[in-house]
């Protein structure tokens, strides 16, 4: 077997954070390698290394024996590296063909030859077993067609290597199984491809060979079947729970929240949870599971088939965001900069936004009274800025959610939703987010921490909810909870794991 | 592995071409509405005089909505183009009035300054990373000062200045008839054909819409997409002072205000016509028949004494309805 791709040593440092170190992957012709790690691993730093988007701090990159540089996205399609992005890279407005040769149009004097893109993406497709119109606009295809396009682009751009970033999440059964099998069709033309995915029970069918990050460092390479996935969920999952979470003695309430039934069609299908006075509910899962769309259309964001929601023991239904703030149910956004700032404006209007009739008088806002519960927010939950007239936007990760926060508790929220509270902010904010839960929850708020990063859930919560594939898989005590067994639920390899360790004995 | 299961039938071609000729088949569906109900009430649109008129009176908005049409389909606007049309006219006749030029170096020094006008306006949305709306309000105003300025706040007026041959020469390009139709109508047919077979099939074209349908990939195909947004914003400032070039013929002088708000009944015309402010989509044929809907309501509501406030008000109902319309479908098809 050919090395079509070896990267040695690859560090990257972002200021601030160490988000590679020392990583090693070499992808050969005619294999599946699967890079398997937990979100923030490193794995989609290390992609967009490989794709020229990134340059590696320290390091070295191989093209087939050959020392290169990938200085950007183009001298990676020309050493024959190409990526299937998870969120689609097409034109919608354009043809399938278009779009698999788009900016290398077949074309005579500045004239498109249409007879020859058509004929020549027919090829691509019929190729790859695709029966797909090359003349359809692509804006009119599902989802795993159009990776199907992605695929094919990268088919003609003569890719050697093809890296996948979790191409099945939004893909149904029948669709993964087609996409497996182009997979295989391309690995039988020895090609190289990187699959990059933490659904485990997909290794199964595809992996050859499997490389573990874990926080940016490099854990180990196997070759699959000289493994077992439980062995690779610890490889993957590792580190002891250290004491990031300020452990705190919670003394929790009656039901506060207590939803049934929340119902979309092939999305979210919810049968009951409850959440307690003072509780911390941590709700774990994969992304696509369902459970940001189902604490959604609690909050009453998204249109559901059915939810019934009871709110202090009264029934409620929430039509608009509007009401359930109006209740005293808050949503903290997984993107706090586009969804939960006005990013262009300062502090003082940030705390405010959600609140303004009550700063107001007959319709009159009253300066000096939003003044004071900015400031009273700003010191409660200690912002760090010089006044308040900065700008949401040059404040810290950490800062910005402080600023949300301190929005909803000037509403006098009673359950707050944090939705991937921790993402993308260092250690120490988060372990200041970490108090103010806990500072929360002894004021009798109650939380629902949705979280992708399972030390955090583990570390904070009373209980968790996983979920797997829009149902809950799953409810487990903190007690009884740990990192394998959540995984597990949201997995859903449990049950695959003795048939797997037969087939290996 | 299970290969029936393979053959994956959620891949095959759903009944999508429908949806891409319903639009275009509406628009005919909406314009040939118009005109028989205007034909069945009222006996004197049915005349051949009147379908001239017709024609004439949408020329010069086909002409600039061809042109915006470019920009529009790239995801961009140009909200100058009315002046542009204002100041292309003054240029070409002070050309002929102070320097007693020839037609055919008046009508170059026209559509240069056309281009000029479109390589300020790309300059500042590409290089300078303005937004489109304010870069070209901006250079609507300052492009209409020029108008004023070169003018001295002044039509310029060629007929007395030049021979009558040339005069009537300069006046055929915008008001003289050839074989009984009007010249405007060749132009704009001539000028029509030749960019729609150009969007359709040359590479630049592809790439316009490549650049609105999603300027990232674009951009990440090897695609210049700047150089694209420039091109576009060129041959709209272009069409736009050959609009400006006939409009002053017919009148063989050139009106301060000519041009005034073209830019946007050139964007109605091309929204009209199905392109989206958004990108990506949008065509000359569509431009056309979106300056005759216009034209022909206009012509039609005249003729049976609708006053002219009135008809604004109508025009601008349609084109929310037709907005709306289009929304609802493209979102239809989002939702599959």
């Amino acid at each position: 077997m050919e090395k079509l791709l070896e990267m040695q040593g690859i560090t990257k440092e972002f200021p601030g954070v160490k988000a590679l170190d020392q990583v090693n992957l070499t992808v050969y012709g005619g294999e599946v390698h699967a890079l398997i790690g937990e979100n923030g691993a490193g794995k989609s730093t290390l992609m967009k290394i490989m794709n020229g988007v990134y340059q590696p701090t320290s390091g070295r990159i191989f093209v087939k024996g050959r020392e290169v540089a990938i200085e950007n996205v183009k001298k990676a399609q020309t050493l024959g590296i190409s990526i299937v992005f998870q969120e689609l890279n097409l034109c919608g407005h354009l043809s399938v063909a278009d779009n698999i040769f788009l900016g290398r149009l077949p074309s005579k004097r500045g004239l498109v030859t249409d007879s020859r893109l058509y004929e020549e993406a027919k090829g691509i497709l019929d190729m790859l077993e695709l029966h797909l119109d090359p003349h359809t606009q692509v804006r009119y295809l599902s989802v795993a067609e159009k990776q199907m396009v992605e695929i094919a682009k990268a088919v003609s751009q003569n890719a050697d290597v093809i890296v996948f970033d979790e191409p099945t999440s939004s893909l149904t059964d029948t669709e993964i199984d087609h996409l497996f099998r182009v997979i295989g069709m391309l690995r039988d033309q020895k090609k190289g491809i990187c699959y990059i995915s933490h659904r485990m029970e997909e290794l199964e069918r595809i992996a050859d060979r499997v490389t573990v990050l874990r926080d940016g460092q490099y854990i180990d390479t196997f070759r699959y079947r000289d493994t077992t996935i439980d062995q690779l969920i610890k490889l993957m999952v590792g580190r002891e729970l250290e004491d990031k979470y300020p452990r705190h003695k919670r003394t929790i309430g009656d039901v506060v929240l207590k939803v049934k039934n929340v119902r979309r069609q092939g999305v979210v299908d919810v049968k009951e949870f409850e959440l307690r006075r003072g509780e911390i509910l941590g709700v774990a899962g994969l992304v696509g599971s369902g459970r940001t769309e189902t604490m959604r259309i609690i909050f009453g964001a998204d249109k559901c088939d059915s939810a019934e929601i009871w709110l202090e023991g009264k029934q409620v239904q929430f039509k608009s965001p509007k009401q359930a703030i109006e209740s005293g149910v808050a949503y903290l956004t997984e993107d706090r900069k586009e969804n939960g700032l006005a990013l262009s404006k300062d502090i003082l209007f940030n705390i405010n936004m959600a609140s303004h009739e009550l700063m107001a008088k007959y319709g009159i806002i009253d300066d000096r009274k939003m003044e004071e519960s900015a400031r009273k927010y700003v010191d409660l939950l200690s912002i760090k800025t010089p006044s308040l007239h900065q700008k949401a936007m040059n404040l810290s990760g950490g800062n910005m959610q402080k600023v949300v926060l301190g929005k909803w508790l000037l509403r006098n929220a009673k359950v707050m939703i944090f939705d991937e509270p921790t993402r993308g902010i260092d250690v120490g904010a988060k372990f200041e987010i970490y108090k103010l839960m806990n500072e929360l929850s002894d004021k009798g708020i109650s939380i629902i921490m949705i979280s992708s990063e399972l030390p955090e859930v583990l570390g904070m919560s009373d209980r968790i909810l996983v979920f797997r594939e829009g149902k809950i898989s799953g409810v487990l005590e903190a007690h009884e909870a740990e990192q394998v067994k959540i995984l597990e639920l949201a997995t859903g390899v449990a049950g695959r794991n003795q048939e797997t360790e037969r087939r290996y004995e | 592995m299970n290969k029936k299961a393979l053959d994956s039938k959620s891949l095959h071609v759903k009944g999508i071409l429908p949806a891409a000729l319903v639009s275009v088949l509406g628009r005919f569906l909406i314009i040939t509405v118009i005109f028989l109900l205007f034909f069945i009430t009222t006996p004197s649109f049915r005349s051949y005089s009147n379908l001239i008129q017709i024609c004439l009176a949408a020329a010069i908005y086909v002409i600039v909505s061809m042109g915006i049409t470019h920009v529009i389909i790239t995801g961009n606007t140009d909200l100058s183009a009315g002046s542009v049309v204002g100041l292309s006219g003054v240029v070409c006749c002070l050309l002929l009035r102070d320097y007693h030029t020839s037609i055919l170096t008046a009508l170059l020094g026209g559509l240069l300054i056309g281009a000029a006008c479109g390589i300020v306006n790309g300059l500042l949305v590409t290089k300078l990373k303005l937004v489109p709306f304010i870069a070209t309000l901006g250079t609507q105003w300052v492009f209409r000062g020029f108008v004023f300025i070169l003018g001295d706040g002044m039509p310029v007026s060629v007929r007395d200045a030049i021979t009558e041959g040339i005069a009537d020469r300069f006046y055929f390009l915008g008001g003289g008839r050839l074989f009984g139709i009007p010249v405007p109508i060749y132009i704009f047919t001539v000028l029509g054909i030749i960019l729609a077979f150009f969007l359709k099939r040359s590479v630049f074209g592809r790439n316009l819409y490549a650049v609105g349908s999603n300027r990232e990939t674009a951009a990440l195909s090897g695609i210049n997409v700047d150089r694209t947004v420039m091109y576009a914003y060129m041959i709209c400032d272009v069409m736009a002072a050959l609009g400006g070039i006939m409009l002053a013929a017919k009148l063989v002088s050139a009106q301060t205000n000519a041009g005034q708000s073209y830019e946007f009944e050139g964007i109605f015309a091309a929204v009209i016509g199905g392109a989206s402010l958004r990108g990506g989509e949008g065509s000359i044929f569509g431009s056309i028949i979106g300056a005759f809907i216009v034209a022909i309501l206009r012509n039609g509501l005249n003729l049976n004494g609708v006053n002219a406030y009135w008809q604004q008000v109508i025009l601008g109902a349609i084109i929310i309805f037709v907005v709306y319309l289009d929304i609802r479908r493209t979102s239809r098809a989002a939702v599959k």
